[in-house]
């Protein structure tokens, strides 16, 4: 694995938890949205602002795999039959479209027409963005990405990051859990129930689907009769076996805080404890997120001699 | 007349491993340290008894040139008569069509920071002078070149063979014929 | 610990197993950084000086090592070098080595100034000073020491680099000046064809065969303890045609799976050294079943010569079905055969057994049948015919003795005899092989002549005994450049020994070592020992192209021009072809031409005048033999040598019988044993158990595609392919050092340490490993003549270093 791509494994990082967190973000509206109230603008702007962050720093930190990062415009002339344009375009559009969100909900005081249909459409082209992504890296040429292993990956990330990404969003805005059987407590004065439970407990799923992606990975490439194959196979067991540990042991640790995430409304210093939880999850997972991605980058063996 | 495709011949079983090809590409079209157009691969193995061989590949200028299909910015174009070339200038250095290619055709130069690889001599082609420097300067014939037509039509040959990726991918431009065993 | 994928596949050189994927992609970075990499300056920040001509030209010029000698183009523009190509009209076509030479022009590793040792030898601390001063302090210096010690305090190395003949070449100018200095401590026999020359001398009566021309009608090639692919690559095409248009079959006899046993129809795995006794178990074999051709061997050997044991002669047939196996020593003393003569001196004055007259006769007497075996009863003495007695030695030579010795399987050794006799005309490609620089290499040799002998494939086309060859090498002649004199015959060193020698100021102290283009500190054995004789030189000169390891060594350096920068002449010393080297470019910084440096030299040594001549005055001397003039030679090489070359045609042979001898006169002379017997090598692990226990490895060294000699080293194009000295071991010998296929390692014996790169690979035998021959370039740890045996081969007193056992550990501490 060169210097340089690493800039992919933190483009694709930023950019899925970009897709996760603005996915996320939405089913949090509709749920704060049922049954009654909503959002103030505001909020939901800096919220947005955050996603945008991430998304342009993500593309920004692809410029560096390039060798010539100035010419990057270059990159869109071939949508005819080249993923990447496709997935630079998607990803461009998503920017502008989200940017165009973020500018409408920072203008507007509550959810207008607009809103919504741009919302929709942010949505499809984050989505769309992510397929791209995920269809550059499916090449028969390369049998540790031509899996379905690949797909789940990059959308497991999304969700990973996304949702975590969220709930420090909302910690840091203030939020602490509260049981159940009660609303959560928000500064807003109003919450339902227990939405950072709700995201802990979809986070600690998604980081459990790694016990799911490893196996298929694993199974795919010994399947594939390619001394490629091996080769990646056995540089990911072998290897860099100490860092599969290390992303595995990661995932775990986040497992448990996400668990303790949980169940924190049941102690006593919740609502001190419940930030730190959701800040160290989220960095546990994105700690464990690049071992993982530039897993991904660095077990790569062309087919072929 | 059918569409010419140039192609390569590669006889493993008078390959003696020299990389004269290599040398003769790198003076022929100036190729600096670091990339190389041509490489010489060698498979060892112990199957049936300990093995070796060679392989010379450069660029096979496939039939279908998935290179040219992963890269952004359109710098990779088949040209009429087959060749695969890349214009430099439309290069952004992405480098999609190195992941692309199973067969490692395409060198990135961190002098130039472009891709580069085999244009098949297009200039002497072009200029009628000759065919690719690698396979003229082959000492043993082992590395031909010819139109894909008639080297796919001669006895024995193989678009893949032992570890080579498989042919369907690109339809590579080269046949080979692989090492008869050794018996030892 | 996961399995090793079968197919271990690298599009480096070799093939890292999985399991060392990343170690090796590592090392191969800092393979470059410690070849070439970070030591190299680079090639573009080389200062390139004007060039005087303009536009385009190609000129003909020709790779000058002890190669193939091919044609090259040299393609011009603008005064400067942009291009070369190989001669497609030659017979071969240049290899990478050849046309990599476009950036040994420009390396920055070449020599630019003649410059002074201002540090420590071997420091590499310089001070550049001007050719006059270089060349007066040399003059001065020389006619010094001259006074204090005479001529034998100088030696003189040239010629391996540089075979051309305005140089270093054979019959050169660099030899006609020392010969004109009155001479210089001679070196006695070479490093390289010492033992297939004395084996031609024992059994041809001298002479060389070299028909790689006529390959393409060979129906049977052995190559043995040889590997033609890299050594003869350009030729390697008559050998592959006669496989793909005439069925020849190829087998080749070698410890490792070498390029050549890689491509053949058969590879048989030997212990190094051990050749001799294959060949007896296959000659067993030939004779045993009466495959050898009969008439042939009647006519054009002395094996129906009639011979004697002793006084009263020996009682073969009986005793010696008691005699121990091969391998162990006989209860007779071959020395003590003598062949039955008549009392003249004519080469006719050998005795056969008539089987038609049942009497003794002449052995060429018209119409007689001569006997090829039996014992006969002359005057009350016990004869047998030569055949005979080679029966009684090879009979001990079973196949299942072979195998013990050698380690070959016992059914190939009666089928490849028997392949080898029924196969006609069938060739044993040996050129100057591996096999022969042992110990015992002489016998080796033989082994291939006798073997050839028997089936009647001397002078035959396309048939016998593959040397090395050329014009030179086929009896053909060229002349010196200047006159020569008469000098008094001086005690020499034996070319092995020079270390020891010279630390022991045997057989007297050398006072001035000047090296031509020669690979002293990468090729000559036990290195380290002449590194310290070279303490007791008062002045170390080298003249040379690069900084070599040798040059680093040197009290002055000389930069050499390299082929394209001077006009010269190759007289087919490796080649039939005799080829004028065309000056293509004026010469880069201040590098000269050997020539004008030997005439600077001649000149202040006061014999200038016959070296100051115009180019062609000299040329044309030198050709004056060889019916070849210079006009021809302008318009491309020329073969002086009749087409197709079949040696030894008439087969006559410059022996005292004219015939081949399987039983030598010349090596009776010699005190040897005059008939074939397999002796084992000293250094060897089942002889030497003590050294063993230390030494277990047998070290082979080999050849690789990236160099000639210690030549080539330094060109980048073939260091960014071939980056560093890789040691070649079986698995069950890595497994048991802990060593990975990839690793750094350490390669040891009593004379010294170097390191390399383990390719572990079940393509060498268990037991052995090899390295590259010498290994020259920027690094000298890597230099494998350091860890060579300086014990010289008894008979020909020739290089024995793949006679030679090392230790191999993890790590790189040298």
């Amino acid at each position: 694995m060169q210097l340089r791509d690493w800039s992919l494994v933190f483009f694709t990082l930023l950019t899925q938890m970009a897709v996760g967190a603005f996915l996320t973000l939405q089913v949090v509206q509709i749920w704060l949205c049922t049954p009654k109230g909503d959002v103030p603008g505001k909020r939901m702007t800096v919220r947005l602002i955050a996603v945008l962050a991430s998304l342009i720093l993500g593309l920004g930190v692809a410029l560096f795999h390039l060798s010539a990062p100035l010419e990057a415009l270059r990159a869109l002339v071939n949508l005819n039959s080249s993923w990447l344009s496709r997935e630079i375009v998607s990803g461009g559009l998503f920017a502008v479209f989200l940017s165009a969100l973020t500018t409408i909900q920072w203008r507007s005081k509550n959810t207008s027409p607009n809103t919504k249909w741009m919302t929709w459409l942010t949505g499809v082209t984050a989505v769309a963005f992510l397929y791209c992504q995920i269809q550059i890296y499916l090449l028969p040429s390369q049998p540790s990405w031509n899996t379905v292993a690949t797909p789940t990956a990059f959308v497991a990330s999304a969700l990973r990051l996304g949702v975590l990404g969220v709930m420090v969003i909302l910690v840091s805005e203030g939020w602490t859990p509260t049981t159940p059987s009660r609303h959560s407590r928000s500064p807003d004065g109003y919450a339902p129930l227990g939405i950072l439970q709700g995201l802990s407990l979809v986070g600690l799923v998604a980081v459990l689907t790694e016990l799911l992606i490893l196996p298929v990975q694993v199974a795919d490439l010994a399947r594939d009769p390619s001394p490629a194959a091996a080769s990646s196979l056995y540089k990911l067991t072998y290897d860099y076996d100490w860092l599969l540990g290390l992303r595995f042991g990661l995932l775990f640790v986040a497992t448990a805080t996400l668990a303790v995430m949980l169940a924190s409304h049941r102690i006593p210093s919740s609502s001190r404890l419940a930030p730190k939880l959701a800040y160290a999850s989220f960095c546990i997972v994105l700690v464990a997120e690049v071992c993982g991605r530039f897993l991904f980058y660095a077990t790569r063996v062309r087919v072929g001699i | 007349m059918t569409t010419k495709q140039h192609a390569f011949f590669f006889d493993a079983n008078r390959c003696t491993g020299c990389r004269t090809c290599e040398i003769a590409c790198k003076v022929e079209n100036g190729v600096e340290m670091g990339p190389r157009w041509r490489k010489v691969r060698t498979v060892q193995g112990d199957e049936g008894g300990p093995f070796m061989y060679h392989v010379s590949m450069s660029c096979n200028h496939c039939e279908v040139p998935v290179c040219a299909e992963a890269c952004p910015s359109g710098a990779i174009e088949k040209r009429p008569d087959g060749i695969v070339v890349v214009d430099q200038s439309k290069c952004i250095g992405a480098r999609l069509c190195a992941w692309a290619c199973p067969y490692d055709a395409p060198q990135f130069s961190d002098e130039t920071g472009k891709m580069e690889k085999c244009n098949f001599c297009s200039h002497r082609i072009d200029a009628g002078t000759g065919g690719p420097a690698c396979a003229e300067a082959c000492p043993t014939k082992a590395l031909q070149w010819g139109q894909l037509e008639d080297i796919a039509a001669r006895d024995g040959v193989t678009a893949q063979f032992g570890p080579l990726p498989e042919a369907e991918i690109t339809k590579p431009a080269i046949r080979f014929i692989p090492l008869r065993p050794v018996h030892s | 610990m996961p399995p090793r994928s079968d197919i271990a596949v690298t599009d480096e050189n070799f093939a890292p197993s999985r399991r060392n994927f990343l170690k090796w992609s590592a090392l191969l970075g800092g393979a470059t950084a410690l070849g070439g990499g970070l030591l190299l300056p680079k090639y573009r920040d080389v200062e390139e000086p004007r060039l005087a001509s303009a536009g385009q030209h190609i000129f003909r010029t020709a790779n000058t090592p002890e190669c193939l000698h091919c044609a090259l183009l040299a393609h011009v523009d603008g005064g400067r070098l942009v291009k070369v190509t190989g001669d497609p009209d030659f017979n071969v076509l240049a290899c990478a080595r050849g046309i990599s030479r476009i950036r040994q022009l420009y390396s920055p590793h070449r020599l630019k100034y003649p410059m002074r040792r201002a540090g420590k030898r071997g420091e590499d601390r310089w001070e550049r000073i001007s050719w006059e001063d270089a060349l007066n302090t040399i003059a001065t210096r020389y006619r010094r020491i001259l006074d204090d010690h005479g001529n034998q305090a100088f030696l003189a190395f040239g010629a391996t680099g540089n075979w051309s003949t305005l140089s270093t070449g054979i019959r050169g100018l660099y030899s006609a000046f020392w010969n004109r200095f009155g001479g210089a401590t001679p070196i006695i026999s070479q490093l390289c064809c010492a033992s297939v020359s004395e084996g031609f001398a024992a059994t041809f009566g001298g002479g060389r065969s070299e028909f790689r021309d006529e390959w393409i009608h060979s129906r049977y090639f052995l190559a043995w303890g040889n590997n033609p692919a890299v050594t003869n690559q350009g030729y390697m095409k008559n050998l592959f045609d006669a496989r793909e248009q005439h069925g020849a079959r190829l087998v080749t006899i070698d410890p490792r799976l070498s390029e050549t046993a890689a491509l053949s129809d058969r590879w048989i795995q030997i212990k190094p050294g051990t050749d001799a006794a294959l060949a007896l178990g296959m000659i067993h074999v030939l004779l045993d079943e009466g495959l050898f051709d009969h008439d042939y061997v009647r006519s054009f050997t002395n094996a129906p010569f009639l011979v004697r044991y002793g006084e009263s002669g020996y009682d073969l047939q009986g005793s010696s079905l008691g005699w121990p196996v091969g391998g162990e020593a006989l209860p007779v003393d071959l020395r003590d055969l003598h062949l039955l003569t008549l009392p003249d001196n004519s080469s006719g004055r050998f005795v056969v057994w008539d089987e038609l007259t049942s009497a003794p006769v002449p052995a060429d007497t018209p119409g007689a049948r001569a006997a090829l075996g039996g014992s006969y009863e002359i005057d009350g003495v016990r004869y047998q015919p030569v055949l005979e007695w080679l029966r009684a030695i090879a009979r001990r030579y079973t196949p299942e003795v072979v195998h013990d010795i050698t380690g070959a399987p016992t059914e190939a050794i009666a089928s490849v005899a028997r392949e080898f006799a029924g196969a006609k005309p069938a060739a044993i490609i040996q050129n100057m092989a591996g096999a022969q620089r042992t110990d015992h290499g002489t016998l080796t040799v033989i082994g291939h002549l006798y073997l050839a002998a028997l089936t009647g494939n001397v002078g035959v086309l396309g048939g016998g005994v593959n040397d090395t060859g050329g014009y030179l090498g086929q009896g053909g002649t060229i002349d010196y450049p200047v006159p020569l004199q008469q000098n008094p015959s001086i005690p020499g060193i034996p070319c092995t020994k020079l270390g020891e020698y010279l630390v022991e100021r045997k057989p007297h102290p050398i006072k001035a070592i000047h090296v031509a283009g020669t690979g002293l500190l990468t090729q000559y054995p036990n290195t380290k020992k002449i590194i310290a004789g070279l303490d007791n030189v008062d002045l170390f000169v080298v003249q040379d192209i690069f900084m070599t390891t040798t040059a680093r060594y040197a009290d002055i350096v000389l930069p050499v021009t390299t082929l394209f920068e001077t006009r010269n002449l190759l007289a087919g010393s490796r080649s039939r072809y005799i080829q004028l080297m065309e000056q293509a470019i004026e010469p880069l910084f201040e590098a000269r031409s050997d020539r004008w440096i030997m005439t600077e030299l001649a000149k202040r040594l006061g014999f200038g005048d016959d070296f100051d001549q115009p180019d062609d005055d000299l040329f044309r001397r030198v050709l004056e033999p060889t019916g070849v003039s210079l006009e021809q030679l302008e318009v491309g090489p020329v073969n002086p040598m009749p087409d197709p070359w079949i040696p030894f045609e008439d087969k006559t042979f410059a022996t005292p019988s004219g015939r081949i001898e399987l039983f030598s006169l010349y090596l009776q002379e010699k005190g040897f044993a005059p008939l074939l017997e397999y002796l084992h090598p000293v250094e060897a692990p089942w002889v030497d158990e003590s050294l063993a226990q230390r030494y277990p490895l047998q070290l082979i060294n080999r050849k690789n595609h990236n160099h000639v000699n210690s030549s080539f080293h330094h060109h980048d194009f073939l260091t960014e392919i071939w980056a560093r000295q890789v040691l070649q071991i079986h698995p069950d010998d890595a497994r048991v050092r802990g060593i990975d296929h990839g690793a750094r390692i350490r390669v040891f014996n009593d004379r010294g340490a170097i390191e390399a790169m383990a390719e572990v690979t079940s393509g060498i035998m268990t037991g052995v490993v090899s390295l590259t021959t010498g290994w020259g370039g920027v690094d000298e740890k890597q230099t494998a003549s350091i860890l060579s045996p300086d014990k010289y081969e008894p008979i020909s007193l020739g290089h024995t270093l793949n006679s030679s056992m090392v230790q191999v550990e993890s790590g790189d501490a040298v």
